[in-house]
Parts: C-alpha cells; sequence; structure tokens
C-alpha cells in the first residue's frame, strides 16, 4: 500500500515537473518562431472545430446508445399498473417526443454552427444584430407547443387530483417512521378509527385512540412521568437537568393531550378504530385490482414520502398534515410477474424523502390481487381490538402468508367483525 | 507602476518595502492591498480563489459518495484516509453518505456558484465595464468577501465536527434537519450549517445592494442602460434576485433555529420520535419548503444568468459578432428573473399541496421555458456566419449553450406536475438540474477565468492545456449526468446510500460504475485547470491589453492594476457593446469608447 502511495507522489510529481517544462519550453519556441505564446493558430482552432463536429454526433451518439439499450429494451420502468398512470404514460411518451426533436434539431445546429463558421483568415463575420420576424418565430412556436403541453398536462393532472373516482372506494393508510412502513385499513366500518400522535407506544405504533389505549396510555405515561420527576428530585448533575427537563415537559403535554381523548369521553366516537386493521411494518400491503384505493398517508416522525412508481404514485408523508393520493391498480402482481417474466418482481412502496440513515432502505411489498384472493386475506387478518386485547404486540405480530394460511384460518377467527359489533 | 500582483505574495511584500519609497499616492501595506482590500479586482479575486478551493472540497465530497454508489459495499482506503471515523475500514458510514450529500450540494450551489460567479464577475465587471473607479460603497464590498470568509470557514470547520456536517440534504427540510434525535448531523452540525448560511446571506446582500447601486448610479458619461454590455445586466437581475430572496431563506433559518433551540413550533407538528411525543403542535413542515423554495428557485436563476451573460460576452466576441437580439435577450432576462418569483411551488407538486395551485405552478414554469427558448436560439444564431476562434473561453461558453438545451429541455418534463409525479426525487431531477444549472453555471465561471484572466492577473492561461480542460471536461459531464436521467426514468430515487436493497435496480449498477468513472477522469481534468491557473498567474506570459480585441470598457484599462481603474478620465461611451464586422470598417470591432462615424450617426439604430 505505502509502496503504492510513494509511486503515486512520485508520479504526480514528475508529470507536474514534466508539464511545467514542456510549457517553458514552448513559450520559448514561440518566441524564437516570433508568435505570441498565447496566439490561437489556425491549426489548432480547426482541430477545436473539428472537435466540434464529432460533438454534433457525440450529442446523437448518446442518445441512441441509451435509448437503444435502456428505453426500447423496456429496461426502465414497466407500463404503468394503473389507470391514470397510463394517462400520465401517454403524456410522457409525448412529451419526450418533442423534447427529444428539439434536443436532435437544436444540438447539431449548435455544434455545426461553431464547426462551420471557424475562423478563416480573409473571411468577416456578418454583422446582423436582430430579426425581429425571426425571433417572433421562435418565441411563438415553443410557445405553442409548452401551452399545448401543459392544457394537456393540466387536464392529466385535474383528472388524478380532482375528479371522483367511479367504484367503491377502500380507504386505507399508509403510516411511515424512521425506517418502516405499516399500513391500516379501515375495517369493517369503513372507516379508519382515531389517531394521535401522543397515543403511540410500543403496543400502539400508530397511535390509535380507544377506550382501551387511552387506559393503557395513562398507565404508561404516568409511570415514565415519575421516574422522571424521582431522577429530578434526586439531584441530577448539570449536565443530566436539562434532558430530564425536556422529558418531563414533554411527558406532562403527553399527559395533558391523553387525559383529554379521557375526560372527552366521546366513547362512540372511539370505538370506530377497534374493527381497524393493521399490518404492522415487516407485513404486506394487499388491495384487489381495479378498485380506487384511497391511500392516506401520515408520519410518525420526519418527512418521508410514498412512492410507488409502478403505479405512478407519489406522495409525501408529513407529520401533523393528511395528504392522500387515490389510484386504481390495473395490473395484479401475479399478471406483473408473467409480463416482466420475473417469478422475484415486487410492487413496492419506497420512502422517496430523505428521512435518515436507512432512507435508502424503507420499503414495504404490495401485493395487487383479485377480488376473491383479497377478501379471502383480508378476513383472516386480525382487528385492532383483538391484537391489542391479545397483548399481542401490534408491532410484531406477522400476518400470515396469504397462500399457506389457506390452512390455518381457524386460527385468526374470520369472525372478527363480529366481535367488534359485539363490543359496540 | 510597479508589477507587484504578479508576483507571490511573499515577494510582494518584499518588493513593496522595497518601493515603499517612490510610491506616494497610494500607502498600501500587505494588510490592505491584499487582505482586507477595498478594491473590487482584488474582492473579485479574493472571491475567486476561494471558491476554487470550496469546489474542490466540494468536487472532493461527491468523489466518496460516488465511490459508494458505483461500488456499494467495497472498501476505499482513500475514503478511510480522508474521513477517518466516518468510513471505518474503508466502508462509508450511511448517515455520513448524507452528510457528504448535503454539505456538497451546499458547498456547490451557494459557496461555489453564486460566490463564484456574482462574487468574481460583477465584482471585477461591473466597475471595469461601466466605466466606474470602483464600487459605490467599497467597505460594504470588503465585508462582503469576509462575511463569506468566515461563512465559509464555518462549513469547513462543520465537516471536522465529532456528530458530523449536517445531513438532510441541502435543501434542509424540517422535521428532519430540527430534531438531532432524527438525524446526528442534525445536532451541532446543522447548527454550524444554520450560522454560516446566515453569514452568507448577509455577505450576498452587501454585495448585492453594492451591485445594484453601482450599475444604477455610477455609469460613465454615455453608457446608457440600453449600451451595457449583457453581462453587466445578468449581474444586476441576479443580485436583485438575491436581494428579494435571501431575506426570505433567513427568514426561514431563523425560524428553524427558534424551532430547533427554543421550542417553537413553525415547522413541527405532531411529532413522537425516540419514545416521545414532543410538545409542539400546529407547525407546517410544508411551511418551510414554500419559504426555502421561495429562495431556492430564483437561487436556480442567480447562479444561471450571470453565466448565460458571461456566455453571450464571449460567444459575440470570438465570434466577432454582435450578439443577436441584443434587446430580446435583455428582456428574456427581465422575464426570467420575474418568473423564477412565481414557479417555487414546481419543487411542491407532491407535498400534499393544493393541487389547483399545482396547476398555476406547472403553468408559470413553463411560461419560463420561452424566454430560456429564445435565449438558447439567440445564442446560435450568434454563431451563424461568424468568424469563430476558438479560445478556451469561447468553448467553454459554447458549452453552456449545448448543457442550457439540454437541461432545459428535461425541465419540460419535470415542469409538468402530472409527469413530476413519477420522476421527482428522482436522478431524472439531479441529472437536469447538474445539467442546467450546476455544470453549465460551473461553466461559466471557468469560461470567466480563461476570458478575463488576462484582466485579473495582467496574463495569459495557457491555451492547450484549456482545450485538453474543455474537452475531457465536456465530455464527462455528460457522461456523468446524461446516464442518470435514465436511472431516474428506473424509478431510482436520489439521496440512497444505496441502490442494493431493491433488486429492481440491479441491472442498472453499471450505470452507476460508468458514472463514477467519468467523475474520476472529469475530476483528473480539472486537476489541469488548477494547475494551469496557478502556473499562468506567476509564470503566464505577460497580457497585452485587449487580448480578444473586445469592445468593452474593461479592454481599455492598463494591463497593470491601478486603483480607480484608468489612470486618466474614465472613457466615456458612445456606441453600444457590440460593434463587432461592421460593414465597410477596417478593424472587425470598435470599441465602446469610440465615437460615432458621421455616416453612423445618421443611422444609429441602438
Ligand atoms: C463534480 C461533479 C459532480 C458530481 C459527480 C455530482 C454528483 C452528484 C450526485 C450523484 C448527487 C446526488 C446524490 C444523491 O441524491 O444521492 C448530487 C447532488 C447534488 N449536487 Fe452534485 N455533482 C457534481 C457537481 C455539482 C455542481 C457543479 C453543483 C452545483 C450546482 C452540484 C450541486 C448539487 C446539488 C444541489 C445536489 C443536491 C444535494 C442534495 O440532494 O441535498 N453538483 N451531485
Ligand atoms: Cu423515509
Ligand atoms: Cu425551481
Amino acid at each position: 500500500m505505502s509502496l503504492i502511495t510513494i509511486l503515486f507522489v512520485l508520479v504526480s510529481a514528475l508529470t507536474l515537473v514534466t508539464v511545467v517544462k514542456l510549457l517553458s519550453v514552448s513559450n520559448l519556441v514561440n518566441r524564437v518562431r516570433g508568435r505570441k505564446p498565447y496566439e490561437i493558430t489556425e491549426g489548432e482552432n480547426n482541430i477545436n472545430a473539428l472537435m466540434c463536429l464529432f460533438m454534433l454526433f457525440f450529442g446523437y451518439a448518446i442518445y441512441f446508445y441509451f435509448h437503444f439499450k435502456y428505453v426500447t429494451t423496456g429496461q426502465l420502468l414497466p407500463a404503468s399498473a394503473s389507470l391514470h398512470g397510463e394517462e400520465i404514460d401517454t403524456l410522457q411518451t409525448v412529451s419526450f417526443v418533442i423534447i427529444s426533436i428539439a434536443y436532435l434539431l437544436v444540438q447539431p445546429v449548435l455544434w455545426y454552427f461553431a464547426f462551420r463558421y471557424r475562423y478563416r483568415k480573409n473571411a468577416k463575420a456578418f454583422h446582423y444584430s436582430h430579426n425581429n420576424r425571426l425571433e417572433m418565430v421562435w418565441t411563438i412556436i415553443p410557445a405553442l407547443v409548452f401551452c399545448s403541453l401543459i392544457f394537456y398536462g393540466l387536464k392529466i393532472w385535474n383528472d388524478i387530483f380532482s375528479t371522483e373516482i367511479e367504484g367503491e372506494k377502500i380507504t386505507m393508510e399508509l403510516y411511515a417512521k424512521q425506517f418502516e412502513w405499516a399500513a391500516r385499513y379501515a375495517g369493517a366500518d369503513k372507516e379508519l378509527g382515531d389517531v394521535n400522535y401522543t397515543m403511540v407506544s410500543d403496543k400502539n405504533a400508530l397511535g390509535m385512540i380507544t377506550p382501551e389505549t387511552i387506559d393503557s396510555q395513562l398507565v404508561l405515561i404516568n409511570r415514565k412521568r415519575s421516574e422522571v420527576l424521582a431522577a429530578l428530585a434526586a439531584f441530577p448533575t448539570p449536565e443530566e437537568l436539562p434532558e430530564l427537563e425536556k422529558q418531563r415537559d414533554r411527558l406532562n403535554h403527553q399527559l395533558k393531550m391523553v387525559s383529554g381523548f379521557k375526560k372527552k369521553n366521546e366513547t362512540a366516537k372511539y370505538l370506530k378504530g377497534h374493527d381497524d386493521i393493521i399490518i404492522p411494518s415487516g407485513g404486506e400491503i394487499h388491495i384487489p385490482v381495479n378498485r380506487p384505493i384511497e391511500l392516506k398517508m401520515r408520519s410518525q416522525d420526519v418527512i418521508h414520502s410514498a412512492y410507488l412508481p409502478h403505479f405512478r404514485v407519489h406522495m409525501y408523508c408529513v407529520p401533523g398534515l393528511a395528504t392522500s393520493f387515490t389510484f386504481v391498480p390495473t395490473i395484479t402482481s401475479q399478471e406483473m410477474k408473467a409480463k416482466l417474466n420475473n417469478e422475484k418482481f415486487d410492487y413496492l412502496v419506497y420512502c422517496n424523502n430523505i428521512c435518515g440513515s436507512a432512507h435508502f432502505n424503507m420499503q414495504m411489498k404490495i401485493v395487487v390481487e383479485t377480488e376473491e384472493q383479497y377478501n379471502r386475506w383480508l378476513e383472516k387478518q386480525q382487528t385492532f381490538a383483538l391484537a391489542f386485547k391479545g397483548e399481542a404486540p401490534a408491532t410484531k405480530a406477522s400476518p400470515a402468508p396469504a397462500d399457506s394460511a389457506k390452512t390455518d384460518s381457524a386460527a385468526v377467527p374470520a369472525a372478527a367483525p363480529k366481535k367488534v359489533a359485539k363490543l359496540k | 507602476m510597479d508589477s507587484t500582483h504578479n508576483l507571490s505574495a511573499e515577494n510582494a511584500h518584499v518588493t513593496h518595502d522595497a518601493h515603499a519609497h517612490d510610491h506616494h499616492e497610494h500607502k498600501e501595506s500587505f494588510i490592505t492591498k491584499y487582505v482586507f482590500s477595498q478594491d473590487h479586482k482584488m474582492i473579485a479575486k479574493q472571491f475567486l480563489v476561494t471558491a476554487i478551493f470550496m469546489a474542490v472540497v466540494a468536487f472532493m465530497l461527491s468523489l466518496f459518495f460516488r465511490l459508494q454508489l458505483a461500488w456499494p459495499g467495497e472498501s476505499f482506503k482513500i475514503s478511510e484516509i480522508f474521513l477517518g471515523k466516518w468510513a471505518e475500514g474503508g466502508l462509508l458510514d450511511p448517515n455520513f453518505y448524507l452528510s457528504l450529500v448535503t454539505m456538497h450540494g451546499t458547498l456547490m450551489v451557494f459557496f461555489v456558484l453564486t460566490a463564484g460567479l456574482t462574487g468574481t464577475y460583477a465584482n471585477l465587471l461591473i466597475p471595469l465595464q461601466l466605466g466606474v473607479r470602483d464600487m459605490v460603497n467599497p467597505f460594504m464590498n470588503m465585508l462582503s468577501y469576509w462575511f463569506f470568509f468566515v461563512s465559509s470557514v464555518l462549513m469547513i470547520v462543520s465537516l471536522f465536527i465529532e456528530s458530523g456536517p449536517a445531513s438532510a440534504g441541502w435543501t434542509i427540510y424540517p422535521p428532519l434537519s430540527a430534531l438531532p434525535e432524527a438525524i446526528p448531523g442534525s445536532g451541532l452540525g446543522m447548527t454550524l450549517w444554520l450560522i454560516a448560511m446566515a453569514l452568507f446571506i448577509i455577505s450576498s446582500l452587501l454585495g448585492g445592494l453594492n451591485y445594484v447601486a453601482t450599475v444604477i448610479n455610477c455609469r460613465t458619461k454615455g453608457m446608457k442602460m440600453t449600451r451595457m454590455p449583457l453581462t453587466v445586466w445578468t449581474f444586476m437581475t441576479a443580485a436583485i434576485l438575491g436581494i428579494l430572496s435571501f431575506p426570505v431563506l433567513l427568514a426561514a433559518a431563523l425560524l428553524l433555529i427558534f424551532d430547533r433551540s427554543f421550542g417553537t413550533a413553525f415547522f413541527l407538528s405532531d411529532i413522537f420520535i425516540s419514545g416521545q411525543a414532543l410538545e409542539q403542535t400546529g407547525g407546517s413542515p410544508v411551511l418551510f419548503q414554500h419559504l426555502f423554495w421561495f429562495l431556492g428557485h430564483p437561487e436556480v436563476y442567480i447562479v444561471l444568468l450571470p453565466a448565460l451573460g458571461i456566455a453571450s460576452e464571449i460567444i459575440s466576441t470570438m465570434s466577432r459578432k454582435p450578439i443577436f437580439g441584443y434587446r430580446a435577450m435583455v428582456a428574456s432576462i427581465l422575464a426570467i428573473a420575474f418568473l423564477s418569483f412565481i414557479v417555487w411551488g414546481h419543487h411542491m407538486f407532491v407535498t400534499g399541496m393544493d393541487p389547483f395551485i399545482g396547476s398555476i405552478f406547472t403553468f408559470t414554469t413553463l411560461l419560463i421555458a420561452i424566454p430560456s427558448a429564445i435565449k438558447a436560439f439567440n445564442y446560435i444564431t450568434t454563431l451563424w456566419r461568424g468568424n469563430i476562434i476558438f479560445s478556451p473561453g469561447m468553448l467553454f461558453a459554447i458549452g453552456i449553450v449545448s448543457l442550457f438545451i439540454s437541461g432545459g429541455l428535461t425541465g419540460i418534463i419535470l415542469g409538468d406536475s402530472a409527469l413530476d409525479i413519477n420522476v421527482h426525487h428522482t436522478y431524472f431531477v439531479v441529472a437536469h438540474f447538474h445539467l442546467v444549472m450546476g455544470v453549465a453555471s460551473l461553466f461559466g465561471i471557468i469560461a470567466g477565468v480563461y476570458h478575463w484572466f488576462p484582466k485579473m492577473y495582467g496574463r495569459m492561461m495557457n491555451n492547450k492545456l484549456g482545450y485538453v480542460h474543455f474537452w475531457v471536461t465536456f465530455i464527462c459531464a455528460y457522461g456523468v449526468f446524461w446516464p442518470m436521467h435514465y436511472l431516474g426514468l428506473a424509478g431510482v430515487p436520489r439521496r440512497y446510500y444505496s441502490n442494493t436493497a431493491f433488486p429492481m435496480f440491479d441491472h442498472l449498477q453499471d450505470l452507476n460504475v460508468l458514472i463514477t468513472i467519468f467523475v474520476i477522469i472529469g475530476g483528473l481534468a480539472q486537476v489541469v485547470f488548477i494547475f494551469n491557473f496557478f502556473y499562468s498567474i506567476w509564470r503566464g506570459p505577460k497580457a497585452p491589453q485587449n487580448p480578444w480585441k473586445g469592445t468593452t470598457l474593461e479592454w481599455t484599462t492598463p494591463v497593470e492594476h491601478i486603483h480607480g481603474n484608468w489612470p486618466g478620465d474614465i472613457p466615456e461611451v458612445h456606441r453600444w457593446p457590440y460593434d463587432f464586422s461592421l460593414p465597410g470598417e477596417e478593424e472587425d470591432f470598435i470599441p465602446q469608447n469610440v465615437p460615432l462615424r458621421d455616416h453612423e450617426k445618421a443611422n444609429e439604430h441602438h
């Protein structure tokens, strides 16, 4: 290693010395020839002009090389697996055709002119300062092109975000935290239960508010709070003090919030969460094909972003802000595997907003399946009420794999919705 | 005049002492001449050298993360040597990867391009091209540099602290940037980042106010606004953009400081982190993004416009032709500047912002493409039927146009909200902004160095090394950033430590290797440039007064720098700056200070 270092230093030094020597020699030669050392000779100029001509081909070469290597061979994203995504794809193709034409026309003109109008001894440049008509032409043509693109694009944009999609919608939640995704289905009542970030605990990773979680959270907070207060009373060192005070203030705030839920005593409201189904991190999301899926996003800590490139879906998950994206998947996972001829293919949601050290590995699998498969899967999922009562921490419960579960479906009751009804 | 500025700093000191008695008109010590100088030419050079240093650092940072991206999991001795505990065993730490990306972006955008372009060229050229003895307020101008210097030092220092430099991306979105619990770089590193940026903004305002005031108040006789070179138009416009938008970033930074240190909740709400529920509620992280991009987008033009101005000047001079459509160029600059204030939302299409507002931003964004297109066509027409001399500066100027076209076109994809959904935050964005803003503006700095080196140092740079530098750099620029488009279209997100967690990216790994190889070759080409730069400062051949046969006033000043720029009266201006190759004239250029001939007076068209 050190030998290589020495060699490297030696070679660098040698190169430096050689270049310096060469420069002074070339300066000397120029002086002898009566040329100014910085003069650009016609020969040099012509070489650069030739390089410009070469750039013309270089521009084409990189365009077509990558085009045929990646675009036409389908190495990039496969065709959209969602309804609105098909529109996006068309718009994208149209836009790429337009900008490719512009690129393939304009770049060569630039390089060709540079080559063609290189310095010639007896030539004189053409004093041509403006031409209003010409300038109007190249203002108006791009303006027209851009305006059509704008209106085409905005139509699709409005379709995506402002047009109600027909069909019975499935509302679900994507929940982001460093560095995992979790998900939640609305359950039998088709409504997502209430949540609050002060309700988050190991057992209640998504911060659900139900009568049971409120009570257990109060116990937890009070215990932590008395620990902190005790530590504060025990003459902490000046270094520990600020941290303890911060914890105390945060716990006080949390206590106030959670007690608030208790006091409000809107029990009916807080029962909505009982039938919710939570897919903890590490699990997989199942959605039926051809049904509108409303993904509501929530984040626990920092901004994340739910990126589902195969569905052309992308939306930030912002703490304190409700965001959502509704889309209709059109291709099941099985169909996509067949289409791509890749058994290992999975739809994924991944995080696309810088969120910390494992940002690059924050993903969750999405399974698109037929309506029947989806329903069968859903029946096997445990409701939140049960999961919470069973003291099975929601974070660790792993959902039964979709296919193997067929046999032991009795283990997790398909009758879950009924139990919820009883609770009501 | 003795030519002390041609000698090395120490020599100059000695020489100066030796000559101290012959000089009565200005008693300058080493300190006032080279350090706390109030001379705009010296301040320009200070900005330039500092920016070059920062560019080297920023490039090195990108080298380390590029090594990681090309060969993830591979151990690199060089990373360990330079990064120490952040690359133990030569393996890059994922948190530090984000620090590298963040500091690379920050240094490049603010400390290299903003300071290197406006700091250098607005300082150098506004007084010289307008016929002014110095900036309106030379003292403020000096302060501008020293605020920048302290800010640079803080940024560099933050690279070496225990918990690591800022790492929430150069856009420092809270809550990530607000919570040390979320990422170590949001501790002291972020504090230093914010303080450094606050100082940077002060520097930028001090400079910007000076530039605008000088342009408006101090032009020499006959220098009507419509006779100003396009460089000055772009410097002035960029300075106005900075004056209007940097304070907004300062506000955002201050509010973020409050959130970080004093428990306020401007940008924080509903956060549960490391087992604790934070007290802050009611703030909006998205508000920060609005504030950030209210600067962030104009910032793109703060760096790009001066580069385009420099390109205009050089392309016109070296094609021996007037810039085509001067008035359209000025109008485009102003239109771009105005529009750049109402497009910021295109960075936020999928943040949960109201879709209707998204539509408005799409509309304004694609509008800005129109003046940009005009500029591109005007450059090309300027080349048409020229008599082109390929100086290194000229090559870089043509390179700017090429990059501006390539990068500008992909902006049409990104500006379209419906299309941005799927390419937002992917490598497509990285490819786009590097071509159109990053490399194009960097080329602006470099083109300016080659072109105005004789004005700055009284010597010429070596052309042959310049040619090698240009062609390798140019090909590498495309080699690095062109393939990134395809990564982006395949859905590869940016700011990923590695792509190995996703099997669907495996077949794209050779692209990442290709990119990194071009980065290394391109980096070596910069060694050639830096060598040429410093070698020529001391050993380059002496420059003539007007080496490129330019028409603008800076070429009427003596080669040796003097305080006040012109030894006698300031020249008066009689014509626009682009009287190249006028029919019937013997010389192919007529400087601005040459009075109109009788036949010209009759049909003056500018
Ligand atoms: C020297 C050659 C350069 C290389 C190889 C390079 C490479 C990269 C790459 C690969 C990224 C994305 C990293 C990621 O998202 O994970 C990046 C980010 C960035 N680069 Fe460069 N870059 C170079 C020069 C420049 C220049 C000249 C600028 C000036 C504008 C610049 C500004 C940025 C910015 C603003 C970011 C975003 C940082 C962030 O995500 O927070 N880069 N660079
Ligand atoms: Cu994330
Ligand atoms: Cu922008």
